[in-house]
């Protein structure tokens, strides 16, 4: 089981995790996770060049084309990796089998990263094993070459996962200042990634009052020349529900959530200690709406942690079509659609937007237990959760405007025990007014 | 003496802009020889948002002030507030070197030092740091360490802090004009010091001012200081409230929440239904009575429920005898003073103050608490520490402070 102990997740791991680093940029990637403190025994590094390969702190290493290139890198040659990879399949395939879930990481566009990482994602399919593939696009300053390597294996690659999530370089230094050396530019871009896998671990891996599964995952991710976006903030204090919607939608991947308006599914994923209460989960989903198009829908999953005390950590992942892509996602989903026998969910029985429906669909199961923990200020009806975030036939009695702080609209929230105290009172506890 | 003999509180608050100019005499009484006000534009929630605007209406409110007192003010008390104030009790202790067993005054001014030594954010400045008791080698109730014997000289001190910009940005307020500052003063401290009595302090009382953008509250137990804080929650909320509950504009909602507004529930069912009248008079639309205090009175009900628990958290309640003061604009609110008493298991008092002399018509009103507690807090300061001291180590003087 993935030792995640000094991370943040801290659950217990049911399904055993395999984090595969191809090439330079991969085994770059798993140095850094290892200095994060995870656990290098479900770290494998794979790569042609004997000198980095010894470097890296994997638990587990395979050296590739021990005749093809001879210890050297490939000179970003895609097919000198291919065959690279080709000459050691016995020990790749010992080396991705047996785990319930594997990560690929590579950095696309170079020899390794590109020609390896499509034989490796093969054997692991031909092992029936859950696949993600967390990939960079070079920058666009490395030239159309690069570029056109880098896009030819993203589609090999997509044949072959269950997943991809694919981080492009020129937008991963929109997170660094202008002046920022260099080594940092970089390891903010590794630290994003890692966050982003760690995120996607912990979804895969805990059990959570609302639990998202690798279906949810594919829905929000699985975009035809998809843009990834990706965002994580971690907050704790009195203000914390803000503060972590803000910093989440400060990641470098989000642009302070001007993206998220096009987005058509984004997965929300919510941890917090034992105090987690609901109407933080509300007050966060609430400003997430904010932010949002009217088409998106919000896929939420809720995870309480006790080591997580006070912090409460908010995950958004979700992808943009890329050029082209749109037409295609929407052919898919309306296939995938057909397949499944779900039932449609109250938001779309009655019409209202469909990115209610993820908070609407998790009240039975939160609130009974939230509710009897947290006290009530007040002698009086509690506003419900359903009752607050939109408009429409789920309450008979009253109009409310969507949530409204009227003159406070501009300014800082007053938040206290997760109440917005700038929302009249009155629409907070419904109280029914004859205007 | 010249300008020394005037002492001038300026309060930038959220609806209004209060200069409240006094003397003090040498009997310890205040007498107030002028109020200068003006509407509050560029503050939300107590803290300037809009420097420019603010300014300028500071500047309306002393010019006022001038006018009226006949006095050149050339230095204020300035009130800060917002919902970054924050208090908390902190003890400082100092042991003393192995070859003095006297206390002295150094030892006296480490022990507040040695109290300020508490992780506060860094972005943050100490307002006050106010003294409670002191200890000596753990013996209670020592009044003046100052030359006894002792080895270890403790002290409680009740610190408030804020985020420093903030509270520069009102200063700058104050010395763009060409004035300087005194004293930078919490609001809610100021206007305790003239809403209760010393007797009331030592009997153990609350005050809470209900301001137009926030409110502060300070509680007294046995004379000291013993917690304080800000929640940025005030007359704007139930202006906002009842705009958006009734759909009526904000100035609209505002006069109506003055000239009809209550929060007693049972008075309003009997009573006819409100009718808007237009600027021409004509008669508009009606307002249902019960709805306007409905939304009152869950706002304000609510307010009390939320100081109530952060009260019952430090378990002070049970400690006051003279009971909870409400003071500030909205301590007009009618039917305030039932509305508390069913939260509060304490006596409650809305509106009151001490006397002060040479109040003018109409100058009662309790949403001048502050301005004119920043005048008695100045007297104190003032008589405590005979020689002038500038703005530079203001924190210093407030020791002596009840």
């Amino acid at each position: 089981m993935i030792d995640l102990t000094n991370r943040r997740s801290g659950g217990e791991a049911t399904s055993s995790i395999r984090i595969v680093g191809v090439g330079g940029a991969g085994v770059n990637l798993l140095n850094r996770m290892v200095r994060d403190g995870w656990s290098a025994a479900h770290l494998l590094a794979v790569h042609c060049d004997a000198e980095a390969l010894e470097a890296c702190g994997a638990g587990g290493k395979v050296q590739l084309g021990p005749t093809a290139t001879r210890g050297l890198a490939t000179g970003g040659d895609p097919q000198l990796g291919a065959e690279a990879a080709r000459e050691v399949l016995s020990e790749l395939r010992d080396g991705v089998e047996g785990n319930d879930v594997l990560f690929l990481l590579a950095g696309l566009g170079g020899g390794t990263g590109s020609g390896a990482a499509p034989v490796i994602a093969q054997l692991a399919r031909e092992a029936g094993q859950f696949l993600i593939a967390v990939v960079t696009l070079p920058f666009s300053f490395e030239g159309e070459r690069r570029n056109a390597q880098a896009l030819e294996a993203l589609e090999e690659l997509r044949r072959q996962v269950d997943l991809v999530l694919c981080f492009e370089n020129d937008r991963m230094g929109e997170g660094s200042a202008a002046n920022a050396p260099v080594q940092e530019a970089f390891g903010n871009a590794d630290g994003t990634m890692a966050q982003s896998v760690q995120a996607l671990i912990a979804l895969l891996t805990q059990r959570g009052l609302l639990h998202l599964g690798y279906d949810d995952l594919r829905a929000a991710l699985s975009r035809a020349r998809a843009r990834c976006l990706f965002g994580y903030g971690e907050a704790s204090g009195p203000n914390r529900t803000h503060e972590a919607v803000v910093r989440a939608l400060r990641n470098p991947l989000m642009e302070k959530g001007q993206l998220l308006k096009e987005c058509r599914k984004v997965l929300v994923s919510l941890s917090g200690g034992t105090d987690l209460t609901l109407n933080e989960v509300q007050l966060i989903m609430e400003e997430l709406n904010r932010h949002i198009g009217p088409a998106t829908q919000l896929l939420l999953g809720l995870h309480v942690d006790p080591t997580l005390s006070e912090r409460l950590v908010l995950t958004l992942l979700s992808s943009l079509p890329g050029p082209g892509g749109e037409e295609e996602e929407v052919a898919q989903e309306a296939a995938r659609r057909e397949e499944t026998t779900r039932t449609p969910s109250i938001a779309e029985t009655s019409g209202l937007p469909e990115r209610s429906s993820g908070f609407l669909k998790s009240r039975p199961e939160t609130s009974s237990e939230d509710e009897e923990d947290e006290e009530l200020p007040l002698d009086l009806p509690r506003a419900t959760a359903g009752g607050r975030s939109r408009k429409g036939p789920t309450q008979e009695t009253l109009q409310f405007e969507p949530v409204t702080r009227g003159r406070f609209a501009k300014s800082e929230p007053t938040i206290v025990d997760g109440q917005d105290l700038d929302v009249p009172t009155y629409l907070r506890y419904k109280i029914r007014i004859n205007a | 003496m010249g300008k020394e003999n005037f002492l001038v509180g300026l309060e930038i608050g959220t609806s209004k802009i209060c200069v409240a100019v006094g003397e003090a005499d040498a009997e310890g009484a205040i007498r107030i020889l002028g109020i200068g006000e003006a509407p509050s534009r560029g503050v939300r929630k107590g803290e300037i948002v809009d420097f420019e605007t603010a300014h300028k209406c500071v500047r309306d409110a002393l010019a006022e002030a001038e006018d009226v007192s006949d006095v050149m003010i050339q230095s204020v008390y300035v009130g800060v507030s917002g919902g970054h104030v924050a208090g908390f009790n902190s003890r400082g202790s100092v042991t003393l070197p192995p070859d003095r067993e006297e206390i002295d005054a150094t030892d006296y001014s480490d022990v507040a030092i040695s109290a300020r030594d508490v992780g506060i954010p860094a972005s943050n400045a100490y307002l006050h740091h106010i003294l409670q008791h002191y200890y000596v080698d753990g013996q209670d109730g020592v009044l003046n360490p100052i030359g006894m014997l002792g080895r270890k000289l403790e002290a409680d001190f009740h610190m408030i802090h804020g985020v420093a910009n903030r509270i520069k940005n009102t200063v700058r307020c104050v010395t763009e004009i060409g004035l300087d500052v005194d004293e930078v003063v919490f609001n809610g401290l100021a206007s305790a010091q003239i809403v209760l009595s010393q007797h009331q302090k030592d009997m153990g009382a609350v005050v809470i001012d209900i301001g137009g953008g926030i409110t502060e509250y300070i509680v007294y137990v046995d004379g000291a200081l013993k917690q304080s804080g800000v929640l940025a929650v005030g007359g704007d909320h139930v202006t906002n409230d009842i705009s958006m509950g009734l759909r009526i504009p904000m100035t609209r909602a505002e006069r109506l929440k003055i000239e009809e507004g209550s929060v007693d529930l049972e008075d309003a069912a009997q009573r006819e239904p409100i009718r808007l009248r237009d600027e021409y008079d004509f008669a508009g639309r009606e307002i249902d009575r019960q709805s306007l205090n409905l939304i009152m009175h869950y706002r304000m009900r609510e307010l009390f429920e939320l100081l109530k628990r952060s009260f019952d958290a430090s378990g002070y309640l049970g400690m006051i005898g003279a009971g909870i003061y409400i003071t500030g604009g909205c301590a007009r609110i009618r039917g305030l003073k039932q509305l508390a008493e069913e939260i509060f298991p304490v006596p409650v008092h809305v509106g009151q103050r001490q006397p002060v002399q040479g109040l003018l018509v109409g100058a009662d009103d309790p949403h001048l608490s502050t301005a004119i507690g920043l005048i008695r807090y100045g007297q104190w300061t003032y008589a405590n520490r005979p020689a002038r001291r500038g703005f530079g180590n203001w924190l210093r003087g407030v020791l002596g402070l009840p």
